[in-house]
């Protein structure tokens, strides 16, 4: 069974998922191991660019290219919005604004 | 707004596609379905003529002989009478309350086509079709969405793509005559016409609103065969892109497209280098390429939640991650091998 039910300190309950705890578990791991990542490759980063180099700036530039893509996707809803959903300007003559003078049988004078 | 539905023995499926067309919340009488029997040995063609007795916007091309998707999505496109075009997969269904949203983008009249978001229909068979969700969401809410945002998607997915006709029909002769190293191109129909759209100058662009559902391979060779195939379509239509991409899109050149195919040609060898090459003649074990991989893949995965925290695949990417290092980067090498290789190869 997934959900658990979980008191919050205001009194109300709100729903325990497993899953939620999991993902956040593993958020917690993987921020341990990429801390751990980074000193080992500053302990041996200078050695790997001597020993694989090309190894090496193949993984930095993968890394690099697929970090881009992800920071892409997160401008994706902008660019939607902007470029796509945005009214298209009309190319005829269009005055900036307009009026609307509401009329009914007055002397045009 | 016409629906073109190119279908060879899917006689399990084809009526709730064609359906599913039809219950579009569209205005009933601007719908349009064209449904090609490509060739079917089942009873495929018997429901579709059966179906077009219900509906009478549809409208059954009836062939014989196997013609191919490409010639039965050209014939469509042909005879459409909608500006708007949607093409189907005869195993794909598009959510009906979503439907408007594919037609939306193309009030820019610089918007040639729009790919809808496809997720696994069969998500829940097995393993294999959990990771593919996980995969087909990353693909399209990650890479098709950073592609999108310059305006410029490499591959509006055949499962469900709508396109707009009049740029369409100047290119559909020479989208069919589409050939590689001599030889006619069966494959990757969707990726090619994405790229003569780009050619001519128009925007493609992919829509997260716009909800599609595709059958996806329940095994390991089905899978096999899907992806060899995609990758042969991928490696001939990088070339072919190549040739114009830095003319018309040269932002989009240099920043994505150029490092993308650098990356996907390097990628095969540089695995067999990690796994293979560097623990047994250097006795240096991989240990540094695969956790680099995996905290990858929770970067992604870290997004993923962020902006589908219903979505429950999360976790299957790390699987994927894995058998995409292990087995389907050094399908590239075999798919490069084998690219006169023109069979289909479908499930």
């Amino acid at each position: 069974m997934n959900n658990l039910e979980a008191k919050t300190i205001s009194g109300g309950f709100q729903q325990f998922s497993f899953r939620k705890v999991l993902f956040q578990l593993i958020l917690i791991f993987f921020g341990f191991a990429f801390l751990f990542f980074i000193t080992l490759i500053k302990a041996r980063g200078t050695a790997g660019i001597a020993f694989e180099p090309f190894l090496f700036v193949y993984t930095i530039f993968v890394t690099a290219f697929q970090i881009s893509r992800l920071i892409a996707a997160m401008f994706y809803e902008n660019a939607y919005r902007g470029s796509v959903l945005a009214p298209r300007a009309y190319n005829g003559a269009l005055p900036a604004k307009g009026k609307n003078i509401q009329k009914k049988n007055t002397n045009p004078l | 707004m016409s629906f073109i539905v190119p279908c060879k023995n899917e006689e399990k499926v084809i009526a709730n596609t064609i359906s599913n067309c039809f219950q579009a919340e569209y205005p009933k009488e601007k719908i349009e379905v064209i449904a090609v029997n490509d060739g079917s040995t089942d009873r495929s063609g018997e429901i579709m003529k059966s179906m077009a007795q219900k509906h009478k916007n549809l409208t059954v091309i009836d062939w014989e002989n196997n013609r191919g998707k490409k010639h039965a999505m050209a014939e469509g496109f042909r005879r459409a009478r909608g500006e708007i075009v949607v093409q189907l997969d005869s195993d794909s269904f598009i959510d009906p309350a979503t439907f408007r949203k594919i037609v939306e983008p193309f009030q820019n009249p610089k918007i040639g086509a729009v790919s809808a978001h496809t997720d696994p229909k069969n998500a829940d068979r097995n393993f294999l079709t959990k990771m593919q969700a996980a995969y087909y969401f990353m693909s399209f809410r990650v890479l098709k969405a950073a592609e999108s945002t310059f305006l410029t998607v490499f591959c509006c997915s055949g499962c469900a793509s709508a396109y707009r006709k009049s740029i369409v029909l100047p290119v559909l002769d020479e989208w069919l005559e589409e050939s590689f190293l001599g030889h006619p191109v069966p494959w990757g129909d969707d990726r090619a016409l994405t790229s003569r759209i780009l050619k001519a100058g128009y925007r493609t662009i992919y829509s997260n609103k716009v909800k599609a559902e595709t059958i996806v391979p329940e095994n390991l060779r089905q899978l096999a065969k899907q992806q060899i195939r995609w990758k042969k379509s991928w490696l001939v239509n990088a070339v072919y892109n190549a040739r114009f991409i830095w003319k018309s899109h040269p932002f989009v050149a240099f920043t994505y497209f150029f490092p993308l195919v650098g990356v996907t040609y390097l990628s095969p060898i540089m695995a067999g280098r990690a796994l293979f090459y560097l623990p047994i003649v250097k006795g240096v074990f991989p240990y540094y390429h695969v956790i680099g991989i995996l905290l990858l893949a929770a970067l992604f995965i870290a997004y993923y939640r962020f902006v589908a925290p219903e979505n429950k695949y999360w976790i299957y990417f790390f699987p994927w991650a894995l058998f995409n290092l292990f087995i389907l980067s050094f399908l590239t090498i075999y798919a490069l091998m084998r690219i006169n290789d023109r069979g289909w190869g479908t499930r």
